[in-house]
């Protein structure tokens, strides 16, 4: 079943190459209906998922014995929400490009490439393929922001996008050779029981470290944190609106994924031992990307960078629950920290997408995405701007919406562990506030302009693209629980790691 | 402490104004939308007065608590809780609420997006409805955001003005700033008990073991945890209820439609922060945290007082009242505890809501006009001015109205052991009189100064409201106390009223009155002459109007501050941006190194020539030097997993 929903696109990626570049009607609804298919399958999945059970749906098969690789796939109630959360988003994307004509061939493609190199990398559980998964990734994208991008900078945008990522993956790469070196295993699940029984420390000996920090740099520039971040935000700004939902949704939920999967399990040791550093760099990153959005007046930069600082929450919430004394009245912070970490990863992919999307579309209308140059907004597009509204009410952690209930548990957990640190990341709650609130008064307050006064408000077909979205920010928000349930079982043995 | 699922009615009391909210929103007619908010606020009174009468005959607080989620089998809870502090907010707020609804009917008959306004209203009774109710810390904090963010949109309805929006957002940041405060307590007071619920069977923050936890427990600068958390909370509460230091919102709230002022920034959510004083009162107790409530309370009172004597703006005036007399009640719950600040929170809420509809009515006669100065001869505006002045004089406190029994208590409390908060409280009471006899002043008597054409009596849809209301803010003191008002909240030790107090409540009020009388009388005012106050308080009077600079330092300090850290780390990033450039500089010299020479010469026409044929195409797709260095890097990566192959396969056998 993983299998199928993985591939799905990739063959209607290949289907799209055989169509004639004319017919792009045929070639869009291949793409919607390949991520469709995806979608249902991970419902399948979703149905038949046993909350309490560990890693299931496995799939394996012996590809090159000799060197450890496996063809390993299983979800657990990490993967459950990531995967859900890419099935979730991919045809939204693609019906965010539905008016798309000129080059829709190599776009749809690639588009398609890349859904498949994310479910990839959200259900492997070999290095092998899980390292294809992850590298394929950058690929379909560095081409959609170069091709298809926004103005003459996505050529050095898509650049070094590529070269930070890739970078980090060499890195990684070199780490977990090591680690083969020494284990002679590269299945994830073996390697976390080998870290368990304290084997894998003892066999990497002195190299230990230098592993792990190869290991951490990969996946530092993926989520990213400060100071690896530097290829964000111009990636983020620079892609076509469907890609920057999928960059900000998903693609950066895959560094926080990895953390989960891999660094926890593996290296729990190695997190205990650098706790504190990491801690503030985590720290730092959830104040650097608030106090840099606060400067922007670019709307898809001030996304990247509230991005920045929404995913370094996730990365708090795993690494605080490492840290510190548990409580006496209070066992259960470290699994409230994860836990949030998780719901976190679905609640900012659904917020952002979301958000990323309605720029798109005032992109579209307004030729700008200046917050100096747009303004008085509000009369024209009720509609428009209450979605947006909502979505950026979402984003500062207004309660009943998906992002404070992930955020409380990050902080409710975290603060029990590290108190100090967690109350200075609070001080960003107030500046994504101050930002945030600068972006609707400058865009849709103020008097009207006469030049927007004829554009229109929501169409039906961006309603519907928009409609599930806000159903899962209400949804998430109102009754995190149900989703929570996924990943409670998996999430309490990361933290029994981690103490 | 009964917990009982036949409580789960009290659920319908704050969903039934979202029902009406979501109706409102969908639907196009904006009558229709009034109509149904209006019906949804009426239908929800019904409950919350059964609540009301329940309350009264609690010997303990009843629950009904339910779980939110399960995490590791720890189930955060949520709950709803009916006491005499829950069932008479309720009661109060689903009442003004009511009058408030009817009367903004007709006040924002002409605006086009009235149905917006009254969604917004319902989502705002919402929010209080569900924070008066809530059994959990955590609870009451979210629909404490709820009422921040309606607020937020009702202040800057009109958002088309640029002083609107941005007031919006002033009054939302600086309340979050206080709200930062909320949350810590919120996460030290979970980390310490597990405990969210307020009363849960004994296990709840409010009572038993928990309640021993955290007073057990040490904070910092010498307090208990318990203590801190108090204070943490009092920060939350002086950013939504207006107190010094987080004040600077409030005044420019104002730029909402006046029914907002009305029911939000006077009768319901300022309160807010003094009900959570009250709610959270067991934290506070026997703790320095209740002399920093107290002290806080009657500095911001008198800070308030003065400022409201040096205002032109007839809702500005009512503004730094409220700041002031919010003030008092804070004082009340810390010297006299729940009752007594209670006690004048609802008195309050009715004087003020009638003062600012009263308001409302009067800049509508006045065709929109806010300046004092430019008034005078409203008071052919009849059936406004009588009821204006019922709200008037039970604002100074003239004895035998509401505002005298509620604050006359707060004195009595406050004389007892703490005689410098009483006399700041005594100044404070000849200020307000003094305070809103200039008002009436400068409105009522004389001839009309204004521009446009002599003022016109509001129609009756508005009025009626006020009519209501003014009965209560005559008669509620009397009757309450009659009724036994103290009693119904519990903990309360009847004070003594030593003669003295009746004497100083008796003297300030009616003396206030006479003194301001004897100032403004016989001197010119309004209009471009100064104010005959600035002549004999001279450079003192200019702080006064100012506000006491408050807005200019902290644009100068805190906001600067705020800037400049903003900068600097936009400095720093451009700096770190540039080691990027220089990274992306040297692969591109380094892929256009390894394509013209490593490539072609070695590795395409020694190592893969002819096998990478799909990954030149993929090259092609863009033949720039970057293209380039994209398809060597794949070949990089090909020639590195045959490297890793190479080791590997030694590294096994």
């Amino acid at each position: 079943m993983i299998t199928l929903v993985t591939f799905c696109p990739l063959v209607a990626a290949l289907l799209i190459l055989f169509t004639p570049a004319s017919n792009y009607r045929g070639i869009r609804f291949l793409a919607l209906f390949s991520s469709l298919l995806s979608l249902v399958g991970t419902l399948l999945i979703l149905q038949r998922f046993d909350a309490s059970g560990g890693l299931q749906f496995v799939e394996k098969a012996a590809w090159i014995p000799r060197l450890g690789v496996h063809y390993y796939v299983a979800v657990d109630g990490i993967s459950m929400l990531v995967l859900l959360l890419t099935a979730l988003l991919a045809p939204l994307a693609v019906l965010a490009s539905w008016n798309r004509q000129q080059g829709a061939k190599a776009y749809y493609a690639l588009l398609c490439i890349q859904f498949t190199s994310l479910f990839g990398a959200f259900t492997a559980l070999n290095f092998f393929h899980w390292f294809i998964f992850w590298e394929a990734a950058l690929v379909p994208a560095f081409f959609l922001i170069k091709l298809f991008g926004g103005d003459e900078s996505r050529h050095r945008a898509a650049l070094s996008f590529f070269l930070f990522t890739a970078l980090g993956s060499v890195f990684m790469l070199l780490g977990f050779i090591t680690i083969f070196l020494h284990t002679g295993f590269l299945d994830f699940p073996v390697l976390a029981d080998l870290a368990q029984t304290g084997m894998l420390p003892a066999e990497l000996g002195s190299v230990y470290p230098w592993v792990f920090l190869a290991v951490i740099i990969g996946l530092w520039v993926k989520v990213p944190l400060f100071p690896l971040h530097l290829w964000q935000p111009s990636a983020y700004a620079q892609a076509p609106t469907a890609v920057s939902m999928i960059l900000t949704g998903v693609m950066s939920k895959m560094g926080v994924y990895a953390f989960l999967r891999i660094m926890v399990p593996l290296f729990p040791q190695g997190i205990q031992a650098y706790n504190e550093p990491l801690m503030a760099l985590a720290l730092v990153t959830v104040l650097w990307g608030a106090f840099l959005a606060l400067r922007q007046t670019d709307l898809k930069k001030v996304l990247a960078y509230s991005s920045l600082n929404h995913v370094a929450y996730c990365m708090l919430g795993i690494f605080a629950a490492a840290a510190g004394t548990l409580p006496a009245n209070f066992v259960e912070a470290p699994v409230l920290a994860i836990q949030g970490a998780t719901l976190q990863m679905f609640a900012h992919g659904v917020t952002a997408a979301g958000l990323f999307y309605v720029v798109g579309l005032l992109e579209n209308r307004c030729g700008t995405r200046d917050i100096n140059e747009l303004g008085g907004l509000g009369r024209a597009m009720p509609r428009l701007t209450g979605v947006f509204f909502l979505l950026t009410f979402c984003s500062l952690g207004l309660p009943f919406l998906a992002g404070f209930a992930a955020e409380f548990l990050i902080f409710s957990g975290g603060f029990a562990l590290a108190p100090g640190i967690v109350s200075c990341a609070v001080i960003g709650l107030l500046a994504t506030a101050v930002f945030l609130l600068t972006v609707l008064q400058k865009t849709f307050t103020g008097p009207e302009k006469a030049k927007w006064a004829q554009l229109p408000d929501l169409t039906g077909s961006e309603t519907a693209t928009l409609v599930p979205l806000l159903l899962f920010v209400f949804w998430i928000g109102l009754a995190p629980g149900d989703w929570l349930a996924f990943s409670d079982a998996t999430s309490q043995i990361l933290a029994n790691l981690l103490r | 402490m009964e917990g009982s699922d036949s409580l789960s009615w009290l659920v319908w009391i704050p969903l039934l104004p979202l029902i009406a909210c979501v109706f409102a929103l969908l639907c196009r007619s904006g009558v229709a939308a009034s109509l149904i908010c209006i019906a949804g606020m009426a239908a929800a009174m019904v409950p919350a007065l059964r609540a009301f009468n329940l309350s009264g005959e609690l010997d303990a607080p009843m629950t009904f608590n339910f779980t939110w989620m399960t995490i590791a089998g720890k189930s955060i809870d949520f709950g709803f809780i009916l006491d005499p502090l829950s069932g008479s907010m309720v009661a109060m707020v689903t009442f003004v609420g009511f009058l408030i609804f009817l009367y903004a009917a007709k006040y924002m008959e002409d605006d086009l997006r009235r149905g917006r306004f009254f969604a917004y209203l319902s989502l705002f009774a919402t929010g209080m409805l569900g924070l008066v109710l809530s059994n959990s810390l955590l609870l009451l904090f979210m629909f404490w955001e709820i009422v921040g963010v309606a607020s937020y949109l009702l202040i800057s309805f009109w958002f088309h003005k640029p002083s609107a929006a941005a007031a919006g957002k002033k009054a939302f940041i600086t309340t979050r700033i206080g709200d930062l405060g909320f949350l810590i307590a919120i996460l030290w007071a979970f980390q310490s008990t597990g405990a969210l619920l307020f009363y849960s069977n004994g296990e709840g923050l409010l009572e038993g073991a928990a309640l021993e936890t955290l007073q057990a427990e040490s904070g910092f600068w010498g307090l208990t945890a318990a203590g801190v958390i108090a204070l943490l909370l009092f920060v939350g509460a002086i950013g939504k209820s207006g107190q010094l230091p987080l004040h600077v919102w409030l005044p420019d709230a104002m730029e909402g439609p006046t029914p907002v002022s009305a029911l939000i920034h006077a009768a319901t959510m300022v309160a807010a922060g003094v009900f959570l004083v009250a709610r959270t009162l067991p934290l506070f107790d026997g703790s320095p945290a209740l002399d920093v409530v107290a002290w806080v309370g009657a500095a911001t009172a008198l800070f308030a007082a003065f400022a409201a004597l040096g205002q032109y703006d007839l809702k500005r005036i009512l503004a730094f009242s409220t700041v002031s007399q919010l003030g008092l009640m804070m004082v009340g719950i810390a010297v006299g505890g729940v009752a007594v600040g209670m006690f004048h929170l609802h008195s309050h809420a009715f004087f003020k809501a009638l003062l600012f509809l009263g308001a409302g009515s009067i800049i509508h006669g006045c065709g929109d006009e806010q300046d004092i100065r430019k008034m005078g001869g409203v008071a052919r505006m009849k059936l406004t001015t009588l009821v204006y002045l019922c709200g008037a004089v039970s604002l100074c406190a003239v004895p035998y109205t509401s505002g005298f029994f509620s604050k006359d208590e707060i004195l009595a409390a406050a004389y007892h052991d703490r005689p410098g908060i009483f006399w700041t409280c005594a100044v404070v009471s000849l200020l307000t009189a003094m305070y809103v006899t200039r008002q009436c002043l400068y409105v009522f008597p004389g001839k009309h100064r204004g521009s446009g054409g002599e003022p016109h009596e509001s129609p009756v849809q508005m009025t009626a409201p006020l009519f209501v209301l003014a009965a209560f803010a005559l008669a509620f003191g009397y009757f309450a106390v009659d009724r036994g008002v103290f009693e119904y909240f519990g903990g309360y030790h009847a004070a003594e009223h030593p003669l003295i107090v009746v004497e100083v409540a008796w003297a300030v009020s009616l003396g206030g009155i006479a003194l301001c009388c004897l100032i403004y009388a016989g001197k010119p005012y309004g209009g471009e002459i100064a104010d005959p106050l600035s002549g004999i308080l001279g450079k003192a009077y200019r702080v006064m109007e100012n506000k006491f600079y408050f807005d200019e330092i902290y644009a100068a300090t805190v906001c600067l501050l705020w800037q400049i850290t903003a900068l600097v780390v936009a400095i720093l990033d451009a700096i770190l941006a540039m080691f990027r450039e220089l990274i992306v500089f040297a692969a591109q010299a380094i892929s256009y190194i390894f394509h013209h020479f490593g490539d072609r010469a070695l590795i395409d026409n020694w190592v893969f020539d002819g096998t990478c044929d799909s990954l030149k195409e993929s090259g092609e797709l863009a033949t720039s030097p970057q293209g380039g260095f994209l398809s060597s890097y794949l070949r990089w990566v090909a020639l590195g997993a045959v490297i890793f192959g190479a080791f590997a396969i030694g590294g096994c056998s």
